[in-house]
């Protein structure tokens, strides 16, 4: 048996030579393609694939596990045996690995905290990081169970090239408490197999394709293990070792769609991807590992939650302006906190602020076993631009005065902070009304009128015809006859007058047209 | 020698009894009896005044209206809020308008707890967008007075303490404290304290200046 000619080999030998040197080979073979073969290479790749996989994403769902102190370890039932998924650093410190058998990690750490693996939890955390990473890139595509697939080449410029806008990423997943891999590659599958292999591979290039993904091991490759083990009998462990084989019998014996895979990560076959469409409102949980008594502990959580919110609405350009906390407990009722902006905001800051503020007037009842944040539905938010010469806050709207009207919100309770309007209205009583703070209402007066008003008339006794308020009152002005209302029942008929108390006080009173004449004081010129 | 007792004449800690010390940015009261009254000329704009009544309602707000007023209608400051920490009773947004004042700057705050209205009128001193905070609270002692007057100095921003006049005999870190009592024509002020100027003036304010339309 000869050994495999060229002409049958799965590529061509020259694409498993370093980059330099394929380019020059590539253009040469380019007219004896055999039939069987795909188009040959393009010259320039018009797509960029950032990979971002999350190892740790079983373990991450129940919030930041990698600083405890307490051995962690996440387990799946499969089958007759339950076997480790994931472990934090404190239980492989003490021998604990994955895909051990939950006994033996048990005889090794006694004390380890078992978790249950959540593949549905893991989904919905992995689209709320997509929703993230969409202020980074228009384009984000799942890639279960726990990667996300970004196409960069159009943000490149905007965040002022690859090595930046990759240490951005990385950077701002580790501040939310993130494990990640990552790579780049000019297809969606090479991105995430070199991710998995070499942590931070970048390979920009269609033509550095074979070179660099034909070192990565194949249990890399995410392929089940049974063909895997077909593959390694055949003493083919590497991607460059498959992609010698011969492409019918590859196959023939491994079935065409693993064939067709590879074509697709050496950029043979197109491999369009779905883009994750977001929901219309934000919702976040974390499953706290252990019981939490005190607040002081749950607020670093609770800011990463709401940084993980910031991202989310500057991806989408959008803003809130309310937001609900449950913080929900073992045997009493969630406790939930609703926090009640002035206007939308984005600014992670600004509602950690307001939280806090909150947190401080709230007793919570028993420990916290998990965190639970609800958005109402985005609305759009216009950007702010940050500043020329200043570094601005992403979220922050800029404005001050909301935020003063917030703080006593949160403090001292929605109603009581209010702005003041008027009303076109003759009777004094209806001519203003309590507004949302700021509102312009249409402003209209009569004089005189003073500056305190009483919320409810004061009945007056009357002594030799004028009434009596601490003394006996002087009528300076008046009368100005008011008479109006009659068409919601409580139309009123009254004289109004300018009382001088012998104090020197001015009042402002009135005498009741109907009924024994009362007179009623119902202000005070301030 | 000249040069020398000029610079150290410039030290801010130093004054000198003879003459009084003019705030440039005061801001004038409305009244030229008051402002003769007082060294600045005017209301100390950074700073906490106190207002002390036997009574509400006697003619206090009359005597701050033409200078909120002025404040509110300010072009270079655009957001210049006034802020009422409970007020006794309502402030009556038609008279409010009728003295110049725009509605929609003035922000209500009703505390329900003791504490919570010294903590409200700190927190909008120092938000450094109020014009004023003007403040019914009873019990404040020096402690909290410190705080706010730094509050009004760190926010730029005119706070007023309305408060009985039993506190008049009580030590105060507020810049100008006054006593404000109806006389029969007039409104008596009496400046008890103020800062760069001596205390004890009177001024009298006749009730037809106040204004307030009532002999219109």
């Amino acid at each position: 048996m000869t050994p495999p000619s060229k002409s049958l080999s799965l590529f061509r030998e020259e694409d498993l030579q370093p980059a330099e040197e394929a380019v020059y080979t590539s253009g040469r073979h380019a007219k004896s393609a055999h039939q069987d073969r795909p188009d040959s290479l393009p010259a320039r790749a018009s797509s960029l694939w950032l990979c971002l996989e999350f190892p740790h994403l079983c373990l991450e769902i129940y919030g930041d596990t990698f600083s405890a102190r307490q051995p962690l370890a996440v387990v799946e039932d499969s089958g007759t045996r339950s076997r480790l998924q994931a472990c934090n650093p404190r239980a492989t410190a003490l021998g604990v690995r994955p895909q051990m058998t939950l006994n033996a990690a048990l005889a090794l750490a006694p004390d380890l905290l078992i978790l249950n693996r959540n593949k549905e939890k893991e989904q919905q955390l992995l689209e709320r990081l997509a929703i993230w990473a969409g202020q980074y890139t228009a384009l984000v595509s799942l890639e279960l169970p726990n990667a996300l697939l970004l196409e960069v080449r159009g943000s490149l410029r905007l965040f002022g090239g690859l090595r930046k806008l990759s240490r951005r990423i990385r950077d701002g997943l580790i501040e939310l408490g993130y494990r990640v891999r990552w790579a780049c590659a000019p297809t969606p599958l090479a991105s995430l197999w070199l991710a998995r292999a070499t942590d931070g591979a970048v390979i920009s290039e269609i033509h550095q394709l074979p070179g660099a993904l034909g070192r990565v091991p194949l249990a890399c490759l995410g392929w089940p293990q049974e063909r895997l083990n077909i593959l390694r009998q055949m003493g083919v462990n590497v991607v460059a070792d498959c992609l010698r084989l011969p492409r019918d019998g590859f196959a023939r014996r491994l079935g065409s769609s693993w064939l067709e895979m590879l074509d697709r990560a050496m950029c043979r076959l197109p491999d369009p991807r779905r883009a994750f469409e977001p929901p219309v409102d934000f919702k976040s949980e974390i499953q706290l590992p252990y019981e939490v008594h005190e607040t002081a502990v749950l607020l670093p959580v609770l800011e990463c939650m709401l940084k993980e919110l910031q991202g989310v609405l500057l991806a989408r350009q959008a803003g809130i302006q309310r937001l609900t906390f449950c913080f929900c407990h073992l045997d009493n009722p969630a406790t939930c906190l609703k926090l009640d902006l002035v206007s939308l905001s984005r600014s992670a800051k600004h509602f950690m602020t307001l939280l806090e503020l909150k947190l401080e007037t709230v007793r919570l009842p028993s420990p916290v076993t998990a965190l639970r944040m609800q958005s109402e539905p985005l609305r759009p938010l216009q950007a702010s631009t940050a500043g020329l010469f200043s570094k601005v806050d992403p979220g922050d709207n800029g404005s001050e005065m909301p935020f003063l009207v917030e703080r006593l919100r949160v403090r001292l309770g929605t109603d009581a902070v209010h702005g003041i309007g008027m009303i076109p209205e003759h009777r004094p009583e209806a001519a203003w009304r309590f507004v949302e703070p700021g509102t312009e209402t249409k402003t209209w007066y009569f004089r005189p009128r003073p500056l305190w008003m009483l919320l409810e008339p004061q009945r007056l006794p009357e002594r030799e015809g004028l009434p009596c308020f601490d003394g006996q009152l002087i009528l300076e002005s008046g009368p100005e006859r008011i008479e109006s209302g009659w068409w919601d029942g409580k139309d009123v008929t009254r004289d109004y007058f300018v009382a001088r108390h012998p104090g020197g006080r001015r009042f402002w009173l009135f005498r009741e047209r109907r009924g024994g004449g009362e007179w009623f004081l119902h202000g005070a010129f301030g | 020698m000249k040069e020398v007792l000029k610079k150290l004449l410039k030290n801010p800690g130093i004054w000198r009894g003879g003459e009084t010390y003019i705030e440039q940015s005061a801001v004038p009261t409305g009244y030229p009896e008051l402002d003769a009254a007082l060294p600045a000329r005017g209301w100390p704009p950074r700073a906490l005044t106190e207002i002390l009544l036997e009574q509400n309602g006697v003619g206090e707000l009359r005597l701050l209206m033409p200078a909120l007023a002025a404040m509110t209608r300010d072009e270079n400051t655009p957001v210049a809020w006034i802020v009422w920490i409970a007020p006794p009773y309502i402030p009556y947004a038609p008279a409010l308008v009728e003295w110049g004042i725009k509605l929609s700057r003035v922000l209500l705050v009703h505390p329900k707890k003791p504490g919570e209205g010294i903590w409200a009128m700190e927190q909008a001193l120092r938000s450094g967008t109020c014009a004023a905070v003007l403040a019914w609270i009873e019990h404040v002692d020096e402690r909290h007075q410190r705080r706010l007057q730094l509050a009004a100095e760190e926010g730029a921003c005119w706070g007023i303490l309305f408060r009985s006049m039993k506190y008049r005999t009580q030590t105060s870190t507020a810049a100008l404290r006054m006593c404000v009592l109806p006389h029969k024509d007039s409104l008596q002020v009496e400046i008890i304290k103020c800062r760069g100027g001596r205390p004890g003036k009177l001024a009298a304010i006749n009730h037809r200046t106040l204004g307030t339309g009532v002999f219109s």
